[in-house]
């Protein structure tokens, strides 16, 4: 009777079937700020690059306020044509990712990576302070003046 | 008729250089008295903005003001009164630039893209300059796109050359060398997702025209393909607003003061290493 060799999974456990691209989770970010904020600002992405060359595609995050017709770009992400991972995240000033690493970019080899960094983007200091300031100049043009 | 005023100030501080800084506010406070110039627009500004404000009040032409906006790389001053140059767009991620809306008191509205480009340091090949340019333009054209208006000014250092990938490049800014080709190229099928500009920097190139054959020079002998002049301060004008330009010039002094040496060479010592450019828009066409 011959041996039964059993080769082994050499495959990891972590592959997700249901993995998303990274612009996909930009966007549903986008849409839930546009919800959270009530329409003062509409978040959106878009596009640019097109691969060619080499070169990377990268998408936007722009928040836009109607109330005052201002549209700020507060992070973007990279990633090579036709391969959605690994994804970098861009930022426009250095920021505390985890374990205190300072940079103004994040580069992430998996989907669960980049929702770990895109988390703490969307939370960090200049994303806040833009959201923040941009908010806050709207609801001042939204009040009627009040008499004292 | 609008006079514009561009430089970048490579980093003059009137802590640091104290200088320098002042020399560069007192040729500012000629230039806008002698050229009525009534928007200055600065890269690498570190400058007080009280010694800027007496230097350009001094001038007697106007009261100068920074207007309210986000843009933390370009820093603009005008005359015009307070509401009439209007925060739009903060590029932070990608691109350092902002975008104006601009409301003349007599004339119809544009808008004015100000914007630095990552240095050549940075991005040491054509290939990653044209990448930074085409995001630059992608914002903008989307930009216009909700805005419906094709009345756009790109003012800025480029940190690229008018013949560059980055200039040129349909999907980066598309910066054509004449009023002819920028209204026509448009209409060509591999051309058509991507608006123009007119670039006039071309016709200011060596020492055939007035002025100096570039907006900065360097000096580097050793490496072969250096052009040394080169012309990465630029102006671009879209289609829509060809009829309103007036022209542009390389400015070499003040009248009373030079930027550049005997030999012509800015001087970064004493200035900037960077040459200003000077142009007009009239907004009534």
């Amino acid at each position: 009777m011959a041996n039964v060799i059993e080769i082994p999974d050499l495959w990891g456990n972590d592959i997700n079937v249901e993995v998303v691209s990274p612009a996909t989770i930009l966007k549903v970010q986008a849409e839930k700020l546009s919800l959270k904020t009530k329409g003062v600002l509409l978040a959106r992405t878009y596009p640019s690059g097109d691969g060619c060359d080499g070169a990377d595609v990268t998408h936007h995050l722009e928040l836009h306020a109607p109330a005052i017709n201002y549209t700020e770009e507060v992070l973007a992400i990279s990633h090579v044509q036709n391969r959605a991972y690994p994804v970098v995240i861009r930022m426009p000033a250095s920021i505390a990712w985890e374990r205190q690493e300072q940079a103004s970019t994040k580069w992430c080899g998996n989907e669960e990576e980049f929702m770990q960094a895109l988390r703490t983007a969307l939370r960090s200091y200049p994303v806040r302070s833009a959201i923040d300031s941009i908010l806050a100049e709207s609801n001042e043009r939204n009040l009627a003046p009040v008499a004292s | 008729m609008t006079r514009f005023l561009f430089w970048n100030l490579h980093r003059a501080d009137a802590t640091a250089e104290p200088k320098r800084a002042a020399a560069i506010c007192a040729s500012l406070a000629r230039l806008v008295r002698d050229r009525g110039i009534d928007i200055l627009i600065f890269a690498e500004y570190e400058l007080a903005d009280t010694q800027v404000k007496t230097a350009l009040d001094a001038s007697g032409v106007g009261v100068f003001h920074r207007p309210a906006s986000r843009s933390e790389r370009i820093v603009i001053w005008t005359r015009w009164p307070v509401g009439r140059v209007v925060d739009r767009y903060g590029g932070w991620a990608t691109t350092k630039m902002t975008i104006r809306q601009l409301v003349p008191s007599n004339g119809i509205p544009a808008h004015l893209v100000a914007a630095h480009l990552r240095d050549r340091t940075t991005l040491t090949t054509e290939a990653g300059r044209g990448h930074a340019a085409s995001e630059v333009s992608a914002a903008i054209r989307r930009f216009e796109s909700f805005n419906g208006n094709g009345r756009t000014i790109l003012v800025g250092d480029l940190n690229l050359n008018p013949f560059e990938f980055g200039a040129v490049g349909p999907a980066c800014f598309h910066a054509v060398m004449t009023t002819e080709l920028a209204r026509s190229v448009q209409g060509l099928a591999a051309r058509s997702d991507y608006s123009t500009f007119y670039n006039p920097m071309w016709g200011l190139f060596g020492d055939r025209t007035k002025g100096p054959p570039g907006t900065y020079f360097w000096r580097n002998s050793e490496e072969a393909t250096n052009h040394f002049w080169h012309m990465y301060d630029q102006v671009l004008i879209r289609p829509d607003l060809i009829d309103s330009f007036r022209g542009v010039e390389i400015v070499a002094g003040d009248g009373t003061e030079s930027f550049v040496t005997d030999s012509g060479r800015p001087r970064p010592d004493h200035y900037s290493d960077h040459l200003p450019l000077l142009f007009e828009i009239d907004f009534t066409r």
